[in-house]
């Protein structure tokens, strides 16, 4: 008796292909026939050897990488917490900074400016009356000249 | 069962036996598999070497998105590719000269198994060039590797369903062809 089980069916889960009009199972046949063929074909020790040299010394500039890599993290992690920590911070010197210079900017101008800005000063003349009393007056004058 | 992270972890801390342990593991595996999709033994040696030594390059950048047999394989596949191309393994490589550079196993050499397993190489090596390189690929990958389809589709990049169906079309032209050579 032929029984077709499952033919030639891409799509199926497995990609098995079973075949019974043959009564054989192609899977298993080209399986035995491929690793059969090649069962001997292997790395000659020689060649490992040399080959585990090279892996364990490329692997050390992988290392070496990797050693950069994490520098640069932890120098990344710095910057990324001193940005969050110091932003504030430089916000508030900027501040005080503006403000001690606004403050200042009336002590710190130069006599010319300050004629400038302010001509007008003031002599204080006291006098003392003959009753003892102290009479003091401000009499504008234009420092310009 | 090979613990890979493991040894991937081995490996990046100087371990020279980790070294050791990728090579034995991996070795043989990739040197079939790049026979069988180049089928010229030297050339699969030198595919493997480069296969070895991309994969220790790019370990630190090894994320972990697939096994490290899919990602070596996957590196192999795209090594042996490449080397396929090349103008010079076209003009040089041929079937005799892949078996020229068989090799003879060190322990009980018997010339009488030797030649018969010779044969059967060079027979499997004929087999699997007379299909085209897609089909190719991927027949060694699951019958001769054992890898699962969705490993492959990892490895060629290419989807579960067109693996499967480049399986079962590489199949069928396997099937004639043993049947043409009366191997069943």
């Amino acid at each position: 008796m032929v029984e077709k089980i499952e033919r030639n069916r891409p799509g199926n889960s497995t990609g098995k292909y079973l075949d019974t009009d043959m009564c054989i199972d192609p899977d298993n046949e080209i399986r035995r026939y491929v690793k059969e063929g090649m069962q001997d074909v292997n790395l000659p020790e020689a060649r490992k050897r040399i080959l585990q040299q090279e892996v364990f010394t490329e692997t050390a500039g992988c290392r070496d990488g990797i050693a950069r890599r994490v520098l640069r993290r932890v120098h990344d992690f710095m910057e990324t917490t001193f940005e969050i920590s110091l932003a504030p911070v430089v916000t508030a010197l900027g501040v005080l900074v503006v403000g001690a210079a606004t403050l200042s900017y009336g002590y710190l101008v130069v006599p010319s400016e300050t004629n400038i800005r302010n001509p007008v000063g003031y002599i204080q003349q006291t006098s003392v009356n003959p009753n003892g009393s102290t009479h003091i007056i401000f009499l504008p004058v234009d420092r310009r000249g | 069962m090979l613990n890979e992270t493991e040894l991937i972890l081995r490996l990046l801390d100087g371990e020279e036996s980790a070294s050791r342990e990728l090579v034995l593991y991996f070795g043989d595996r990739l040197l079939r598999a790049a026979y069988g999709i180049t089928g010229d033994l030297q050339a699969a040696e030198e595919v493997v070497q480069d296969t070895f030594l991309k994969t220790c390059r790019r370990l630190s950048s090894f994320k972990g998105d697939s096994s490290l047999e899919t990602w070596m394989f996957r590196i192999m596949i795209n090594t042996a590719r490449n080397r396929m191309r090349s103008s010079w393994i076209r003009r040089v490589t041929t079937i005799d000269q892949g078996q020229a550079s068989w090799v003879p196993a060190p322990e009980g050499y018997n010339p009488e198994h030797e030649l018969l397993q010779r044969e059967r190489r060079q027979e499997v090596i004929r087999c699997l060039r007379e299909l085209p390189l897609k089909y190719r690929e991927v027949m060694v990958l699951y019958y001769l590797e054992d890898l699962s389809v969705e490993k492959i589709s990892q490895v060629l990049g290419h989807p579960s369903g067109t693996v499967k169906s480049q399986l079962s079309r590489g199949r069928d032209r396997m099937k004639q062809l043993l049947e043409i050579r009366e191997v069943y």
